[in-house]
């Protein structure tokens, strides 16, 4: 399985307090709906990612793999990989599909 | 998607040059690194930033940064020798105002700036901030700018600085403006002439684009202080460039420390306060009050956007 990384003619941000405040609002049972916490402007648009979209890419650093990346993302949102594979290999193949992703 | 509250802004403008003064080179070094380190993704170099030393070294930088730099210019002959020195890919916003004349366009003037452009191998964006006086001839310039192959046309927010009120506010296009452009525009779609239109004002907006559209899906109200901010000529930062309030300067902060900063926050809830005269506008949740720095500036009733006719 070959590593994922991320196009680098993709720019993106992290916005800092956003990703506490949902990461906050989900540890008290609410729902932070779909705020988004990675932003990204592809060819002049700007797109967000909600928490999960935007950790799974901030994981895709051109060392890991997307079982690597479930892996990850098992440890960091306390779940089992089962439950995270399907969406992973979702969300990586349509990222592909839209060019923000390659293959390393 | 909502955009409050972002940690710096995504948009801003800088005045690196106002026409008869320029930023001093180690300021405005500083300025740039301000804006990379704060990841902002699109910038508009304002005025006259080609009369500039530094601003070929300024806009490559930051677009290796991954900023999307846009630079204005006006028509002047020291302008237009800089333009061989910017990189091809950086959008050139040519100030059109000085083309629109009493008695109509100016269209040798227009035509002559655009064989200037061309001799360099570039066509210029369009750009026009609406005014009571030039907002009759939209409809030719869209026309003009179709025939001579221009792409892209901008219609910027009105700027504010010390001498608006004496100078600005008679030109500034009320309701009754733009009810007269509305009735000129029986055919939007043929009146934007194919143009990508780039339109901050709502309410101008909603004339050129009365079927919506995707271009302002995840417009949340006014974005000053928020994913907006202008740099002025001394690095002081603003909500944006129709609301002159000092935030900070980027000589001595950071954009993350000014955007964390009291001040900052009460811009933002001062954005989002209804406005009297909303209250009860069933389109309240569509333009959020619209533009909040010219409704400070401009004494208006009921706090409502000076371009907005009243409660829908």
């Amino acid at each position: 399985m070959t590593v994922l990384k991320r196009n680098p003619a993709i720019i993106w941000r992290v916005e800092r307090q956003r990703e506490a405040e949902v990461k906050q609002a989900l540890a008290a049972g609410d729902d932070p709906g779909e705020r988004g916490t990675v932003l990204l402007i592809d060819s002049g648009t700007m797109h967000q990612l909600n928490l999960v979209g935007g950790t799974i890419w901030q994981l895709i650093d051109g060392t890991r793999t997307a079982a690597d990346i479930v892996a990850d993302l098992a440890v960091e949102y306390d779940v089992s990989q089962d439950e995270l594979i399907g969406d992973v290999e979702a969300f990586t193949s349509d990222l592909l599909q839209r060019g923000w992703l390659l293959h390393g | 998607m909502a955009l409050d509250l972002l940690d710096t802004p995504l948009r801003a403008t800088w005045d690196l040059h106002d026409g008869r003064s320029g930023m001093p080179s180690p300021l405005a070094a500083q300025v740039a690194q301000r804006l990379t380190d704060a990841q902002v993704f699109y910038l508009t170099l304002d005025l006259h930033p080609l009369l500039h030393a530094d601003v070929v070294d300024l806009v490559r930088d930051l677009s290796a940064a991954g900023c999307q730099v846009e630079v204005c210019t006006g028509s002047s002959a020291d302008e237009l020798a800089r333009l061989p020195e910017l990189p091809e890919t950086v959008p050139v916003l040519l100030d059109v105002a000085p083309f629109c004349l009493a008695d109509g366009l100016d269209f040798v003037g227009l035509g002559k700036i655009m064989d200037d452009f061309r001799a360099m191998g570039r066509i210029p964006v369009f750009s026009l901030v609406p005014n009571r006086d030039n907002i009759g001839l939209l409809g030719a310039l869209f026309a003009f700018s179709q025939r001579a192959g221009i792409a892209r046309f901008k219609l910027p927010n009105l700027r504010i600085n010390d001498t608006f009120r004496q100078t600005c506010q008679p030109f500034m296009v009320t309701p009754s403006d733009l009810d007269r452009l509305r009735l000129q525009v029986s055919d939007a779609a043929a009146f934007r002439s194919g143009l990508q239109l780039d339109v901050h004002d709502l309410f101008l907006w909603e004339i050129l684009f009365p079927d919506g559209g995707t271009a302002r899906s995840e417009y949340g109200g006014c974005q000053a202080a928020n994913s907006l901010a202008h740099v002025d000529l001394q690095a002081t930062v603003h909500p944006c460039n129709s609301w002159p309030h000092p935030l900070g300067h980027l000589a001595v902060a950071s954009f993350d420390v000014i955007w964390s900063s009291p001040d900052r926050l009460a811009i933002r809830q001062n954005v989002a306060m209804q406005p009297a005269g909303c209250c009860n506008c069933r389109d309240y949740a569509i333009c959020f009050g619209g533009c909040r720095g010219l409704a400070r500036e401009l004494p208006t009733i009921d706090g409502r956007d000076p371009m907005c006719a009243g409660r829908r």
